[in-house]
């Protein structure tokens, strides 16, 4: 079924990503997005995290810091300092 | 069937997710014709309202909670929206769409959908989405979904009204046998089979229970396991995951079908992203927050307070001293004419003295609402609060409390998480409000000489700091629970409706008025009794303030305020606290009345001499002579200028010299800050307790009172036994000890389980288990 919600889910298997770059990758306005996510956040599927930048990275998990270097190096938007990125938890499933 | 005009009222239900709309067209459609209550047994706003249509006919609107979806994640708007649509009590249900975000909305149409019953679909905003050129083919959208009635509007403006209301003449159509398939034929046999086995369940009760959101009923075990393996075995995925899956691409297509494509290039609502740029900056936002609550305050306060004298005076002239007059004459006896005119008319007086400052609280908050701010200061704040358990919301209603508590307590109805709700209200009392400050103001005129200031400022720190354990308290005890994370939507700015502003503030002022109202007039009836009259002779009777109850009941009282330094002489001040429970405001003008022992008898004068012709106009000239001090009070909408200065600190707080002097020869400079301690965190006046009581029940409006009084008594005894230590180290040391056991004591109560049940069933409005 090609539904946005497993798109998102998809989405989120590359590798964590914010709410704007999801929307980018998925085709979907961002208020479907956050709907999305808020269905995978109930099911526990997913984790928010916070990317705080390069130079920031105290609290944030290796794969946050590692997406923040990968969004700025592609190019896109620097991420701002309270922008957070969801993560998918469950990374067996196929 | 349609209904005729002299049958039964036909009810519509009126459904859509936050920000679509929809009490924007409710209150449209309505006008003044609305009431406001809560839901049964919680406190969520129940809003319903009659429209008249142009054949005569009368419908009954009912404004449901805005909710995303009716089946999970939603709380108690959610449950209280779906028992709602569920339970058959509407004849048909009305779904207001912002069609700018009609992909997300039509999510909860594919649940309407789901319950077959009367439904119509109203697109409101169409005039941005014509502005975008984004206008959907409503042909194509009936089509998709099954032949309903789709109408295009602009709530704000009006537009499209004419052609609902001829839609609502009419009972409206059910989906026919055209609507495509809600579901993948696969699952949709699923769900047949289900249904079958399963009748006796609502529609989304099924759903809710298929996904796992509700408990599976122990007779329906078998039914739904059976179908969740089916709903795996043919798809691969979980029966949630594959449900809502089914339902977002089912939104997806439909409103593709419906709408335009949208051209990459195309910029959407670039005046919004400019203004968000520097609102939701994490830099500028706060300061941008500080100027628009500053902004409140001086609107609601300020502005409220070049009508606040004339409600209040003629009012007074009117319901006071008129109504004691007539009765007088009537041949009343002095007492009775003194609770009836002096009580009720003075409660009814005190109640009319609130109207301008709620009436300007509540106008600007509307449209604050109605603009699109308000959801982006609670986004700014969020990260503060989040600390302390509770949204971004919460500020604003603190912020109020500054100027009065009650238009703070109604106006935490703008947080959302119902214990975050209970929380933000209980704070509110402990936010030193202007009628304090008038307090403050008159001992400060006399033992703070140079640095009254700092002791103000220093009170109102207190009163934060309260507020905020309190908070804690609250959120380690009973209304203990997961923070729900804050989900906001940020609604594009618009330009507030003036109907719908107004319209939204006069629900809340009214209820303000209606409600609270009643319970101040009988309370001042009791509290305004009782320094007119006294036990004389063996009988009731009207006598001077020495001899009345008031005098009698605070000089027994002092032996309880002895802790914080006050003796029996000090009684003046203790009737101030007593009627002081009744509203701040008449805390000095109590102490006014005893010290200058001739109250009552100017009371009595006044009834058989009234000069209500000369007291209206005067109350009609302190409009243009407070309209000119608004503008010198805008940098001061608290009125913090007058400290320092013990003339105008004095008049401000309305203290006469009488009073002046007995404070001076009673109290020390501590006794002095203790009592304000006191002041500023004792019960919360009767009108913020019949708010609480309105707002949250009966029972957390009497916690905070019993709360709030059980902290000032042992905070201001502390402090003036800690700082009289050396005078008598036994006696401040027993004190101590006692503070603290009490502490530990309610420290182990509050922690109990027991109250988390408690505030589950009573307050929030359901088990612990639901």
């Amino acid at each position: 079924m090609n539904s946005p919600l497993f798109r998102v889910r998809d989405a989120l298997r590359t590798g964590p990503q914010s709410l704007a770059e999801l929307a980018r990758a998925t085709g979907l306005d961002s208020d479907s997005t956050a709907l999305a996510l808020a269905h995978w956040r109930q099911r526990g599927k997913i984790r928010r995290i916070f990317a705080l930048g390069t130079a920031a990275h105290g609290g944030s998990t290796c794969a946050s810091a590692c997406a923040a270097c990968r969004g700025c190096a592609a190019g896109a938007a620097a991420p701002s300092r309270d922008e957070s990125r969801y993560l998918w938890l469950d990374q067996d499933q196929t | 069937m349609p209904i005729s005009a002299g049958g039964p009222r036909r009810v519509i239900a009126l459904v859509g997710n936050p920000n679509s709309g929809k009490t924007t067209l409710f209150n449209a459609l309505t006008g003044a014709h609305q009431q406001v209550g809560n839901w049964p047994g919680v406190t969520v706003e129940r809003r319903e309202g009659r429209l008249r249509l142009d054949s005569g006919r009368e419908l009954m609107l009912v404004d449901l909670p805005g909710v995303y979806s009716l089946l999970g994640g939603g709380g108690l708007d959610q449950d209280i929206a779906r028992q709602y649509v569920q339970s058959g009590a509407a004849d048909g249900i009305v779904q207001v769409v912002d069609v700018g975000n009609l992909q997300r909305h039509l999510l909860l149409t594919h649940e309407l959908l789901e319950l077959g019953g009367p439904l119509l679909l109203v697109l409101n905003m169409m005039d941005e989405a014509r502005a975008r050129g984004q206008l959907p083919d409503l042909d194509a959208l009936r089509q998709r979904l099954g032949g309903i009635v789709v109408l295009p509007i602009v709530a704000r403006r009006g537009e499209g009204l004419a052609e609902l209301r001829h839609a609502l003449e009419e009972d409206f159509p059910r989906a026919d046998a055209h609507l495509p398939p809600l579901y993948p034929p696969a699952i949709q046999d699923i769900l047949s089979v289900l249904r079958a086995g399963t009748g006796d369940l609502g529609p989304l009760d099924r759903l809710r229970t298929l996904e796992g959101l509700a408990a599976v009923p122990p007779e329906h075990e078998q039914g739904f396991r059976e179908a969740r393996e089916a709903i795996v075995d043919k798809t691969g995925e979980d029966a949630a995951d594959a449900l809502a899956a089914a339902r977002f691409a089912w939104a997806e297509e439909t409103a593709s079908a419906a709408l335009p494509a949208v051209s990459d290039a195309l910029p959407r609502d670039t005046w919004t992203q400019r203004l968000d740029r520097w609102i939701l900056h994490p830099a500028a936002g706060l300061p941008i927050f500080l100027l628009v609550l500053y902004a409140l305050l001086v609107s609601s306060f300020n502005a409220g307070a070049i009508f606040q004298d004339f409600f209040e005076d003629s009012s007074k002239a009117l319901f006071v001293h008129g109504l004691g007059h007539v009765l007088l004459a009537a041949g009343l006896p002095d007492w009775s004419v003194q609770a009836l005119a002096g009580g009720l008319g003075g409660g009814v007086s005190i109640v009319l003295s609130f109207v301008p400052p709620i009436a300007f609280t509540f106008l600007f908050l509307a449209a604050l609402e109605d603009s699109g701010y308000l959801a982006r200061a609670a986004f700014t704040m969020d990260r503060f609060f989040r600390r302390l358990g509770l949204p971004g919301t919460a500020m604003v209603p603190m912020v109020i409390g500054f100027g009065c508590n009650v238009p703070a307590i109604m106006a935490t109805r703008t947080v959302e998480d119902p214990r975050a709700r209970v929380i933000t209200a209980l704070m509110q009392p402990f936010m030193s409000c202007s009628a304090r400050l008038a307090v403050y103001l008159a001992f400060a005129a006399v033992f703070f000489r140079g640095y009254g200031g700092q002791v103000v400022f220093a009170l109102y720190l207190t009163g934060i700091l309260a507020a905020l354990v309190t908070a804690w308290l609250l959120r380690r005890g009973p209304l203990r629970g997961a923070d729900r994370p804050l989900a906001l939507e940020l609604p594009p700015y618009r330009w507030p409706g003036l109907r719908s502003v107004v319209l939204h503030a006069w629900q809340r002022l009214r209820v303000f008025v209606l409600r609270v109202g009643k319970v101040i007039a009988v309370l001042g009836a009791v509290l305004l009794l009782l320094p007119g009259i006294g036990w004389v002779d063996g009988g009731l009777r009207g006598t001077d303030i020495d001899h009345s109850l008031l005098a009698q009941g605070s000089r027994a009282l002092t032996v309880v305020f002895a802790p914080m330094g006050i003796g029996e002489e000090q009684w003046p001040a203790v009737a101030g606290l007593v009627a002081g429970a009744m509203v701040k405001e008449v805390v000095i003008g109590v102490m006014n009345g005893i010290y200058q022992r001739q109250e009552s008898a100017d009371l009595m004068a006044a009834y058989r001499e009234p000069a209500i012709g000369a007291e209206l106009r005067a109350a009609v000239l302190t409009i243009p002579a407070h309209g000119r001090e608004f503008l010198k009070n805008l940098t001061d909408p608290l009125g913090f200028a007058n400290i320092g200065d013990t003339a105008a600190s004095a008049a401000a707080a309305g203290a006469d010299h009488a009073t002046l002097r007995g404070l001076a020869a009673g109290f020390t400079d501590l006794s002095a800050f203790a009592y304000l301690l006191f002041v500023l965190l004792y019960l919360p006046c009767a009108s913020t307790f019949a708010a609480l009581r309105r707002e949250l029940g009966s029972r957390w409006a009497w916690f905070s009172m019993v709360y709030s009084l059980a902290l000032a008594w042992l905070l201001a005894g502390s402090v003036y036994q800690l700082g009289t230590f050396d005078r008598h180290p036994s006696q401040s040391l027993l004190w101590l000890v006692m503070v603290l056991t009490v502490v530990l004591v309610f420290w182990w109560w509050w922690r109990r389980p027991g109250h988390i049940a408690m505030a589950e069933t009573h307050i929030l409005g359901r088990g612990p288990g639901s």
